[in-house]
């Protein structure tokens, strides 16, 4: 229940992104940074003996209900970004004839 | 080698400030909006799954927009493919995709099951873990397992597209609703000192509406990539 | 024990967010990424939150993996047009020179890992068909110059690839056009 180890998360994901070769790589990456985000936002919200914010009787001890209504909303939101990425990413094949950085960036006449 | 190394170094002093500012949590940390939420949210909501009343009911503006960003993202995977509706009769000579016999057969019988889950995960949105978007993606996954039985279907997805905005506008009227029972903007449209099982009606719509264009939204993203240059 | 499985789990997600940082193989990341979701999905129940976790799973690992899998099989196919009519061929050196023709594509397309595609009997200009149906080459024969005529985009970098390799043969000859204009 460490908030460090799911900060490590976003690091990797962002260490990822700036060392990708090829546009897929890249894609991929941004789904790590994203569930590592949520993860820690869930920490953040979690203590000891919490429980879940579903309220069957009145007075219970419930933990913070705010972070999980958000993160929901970031799940949807991720997953449109990710095929809209991935629609550009066919497009840009169909055009230049490959998929890797360098090769695009250099290729342009 | 050096940009590799130089980026480590980078990363490792941002974790370093991390853990420094980690060790002081418990004060920046603020109970209010919790206790709040957990001794009023039952009787001005009328839900007993507090998450389903916040994104609904408390923060309603902030689920008109995600609706409306999924909406622009439909749209936009429409716009790039260049997606035309009529069938292009071009037949492909190493192209035979023949699925086999298992998957077809085990799709039959999974397709009422996952369609009756996913419609069971929307309406129970207020009671038990739930709600509408993610009963939307159960139903969108039941939908895409029809292209298991016949790879031929064929997607009218302007009549797809055209209900997906339709159900847009209606979710914005019923929100706006409220502005003549209430005086406000953007809430529940009964008033709060109502039973608290009348107030159940709005999440209950809600929650349909909201599940119907997700999943509809979703569908119509996959038939524009299965459907890319064939 | 109850304390352990949760720092066990984070340590496991890490593993797999560093397994698919430094694989080569875009293919099988995929199953990579699927079980991430699932993983994460269990964390998220351990932190009191099923809603989210519901979330995840039916997003993160059943549609976004299909997307996946079907924008990476789009990506290894190089589609090539025929458009040479054989009833009109009679020589039998011409029919040798077509067969060696598709040899050197072959060798071309295995060189760059691609999977070739070949289909016949479409109708339709050559820009159209570039840009709707995103064909990468048309063959076609020209009677008065005896050369087969190979035409293709002006800015994909496997044309520059085809016409050094094809430049010592006497009987290929290769057009490149811009997207949205044709060719007289």
């Amino acid at each position: 229940m460490n908030p460090i180890l799911s900060f490590i998360v976003i690091l990797i994901g962002i260490y990822g992104l700036a060392i990708s070769k090829n546009i897929i790589k890249s894609v991929f990456c941004i789904t790590i940074v994203e569930a590592g985000t949520i993860l820690l936002f869930l920490n953040f919200g979690a203590y000891e003996g919490g429980l879940i914010p579903i309220l069957t009787s009145l007075g219970l001890d419930v933990v913070d209900p705010l972070p999980q209504a958000l993160m929901i909303t970031t799940i949807v939101i991720g997953s449109t970004i990710t095929s809209l990425a991935l629609m550009l990413c066919i497009k840009i094949f169909h055009h230049y004839g490959s998929i890797e950085w360098k090769v695009i960036f250099k290729g342009d006449k | 080698m050096i940009k590799k190394i130089s980026l480590i170094l980078l990363l490792l002093f941002i974790l370093f400030v991390f853990i420094t500012s980690m060790s002081s949590f418990s004060d920046i940390y603020n109970n209010a909006g919790k206790i709040f939420f957990s001794q009023n949210g039952y009787t001005d909501t009328g839900s007993v799954n507090l998450v389903t009343g916040i994104y609904l009911d408390y923060r309603l503006f902030d689920s008109l927009f995600e609706a409306a960003i999924l909406l622009i993202a439909v749209s936009g995977v429409m716009l790039i493919s260049e997606h035309t509706i009529d069938e292009k009769n071009a037949t492909f000579m190493i192209d035979k995709q023949k699925t086999p016999e298992l998957f077809v057969t085990f799709s039959r019988i999974l397709y009422p099951i996952m369609l009756l889950f996913g419609i069971y995960v929307i309406v129970n949105g207020h009671l038990s873990p739930g709600g509408g978007f993610q009963g939307g993606a159960i139903v969108a996954t039941a939908i895409l397992i029809l292209y298991y039985i016949d790879i031929r279907k064929t997607v009218d997805v302007h009549r797809v597209l055209t209900i997906e905005k339709f159900l847009f506008l209606g979710l914005v009227v019923i929100s706006s609703l409220s502005f003549f029972t209430r005086g406000e903007l953007f809430t529940n449209f009964i008033p709060l000192d109502a039973n608290i099982e009348y107030k159940a009606i709005f999440l209950t719509s809600m929650n349909i509406l909201i599940g119907a264009k997700v999943a509809l939204g979703l569908v119509a993203i996959f038939t524009a990539f299965l459907k890319e240059g064939r | 024990m109850n304390d352990l499985i949760p720092t066990l789990l984070q340590i496991l997600l890490i593993i797999i967010a560093l397994a698919i940082v430094f694989h080569k193989e875009n293919f099988t990341i995929i199953i990579y990424i699927s079980s991430f979701g699932l993983v994460a999905a269990t964390l998220y129940v351990l932190n009191q939150a099923p809603d989210v976790a519901i979330a995840e799973v039916a997003i993160g690992s059943a549609i976004i993996p299909l997307i996946y899998v079907i924008s990476i099989s789009r990506q290894r196919e190089f589609i090539v047009l025929d458009r040479v009519d054989h009833d009109l061929i009679n020589d039998e050196l011409i029919d040798e020179k077509n067969v060696e023709l598709y040899q050197i594509l072959n060798k071309f397309v295995d060189h760059n890992d691609l999977k070739m595609n070949v289909c016949a009997n479409i109708k339709g200009s050559d820009e159209d068909l570039t840009t709707d149906l995103n064909v990468d080459l048309i063959v076609s024969f020209d009677h008065e110059k005896q050369k087969f005529i190979l035409k293709g985009k002006q800015s994909s970098i496997l044309m520059d690839h085809l016409i050094k390799e094809t430049f010592t043969y006497d009987y290929i000859e290769i057009v490149t056009f811009k997207e949205g204009e044709s060719i007289d």
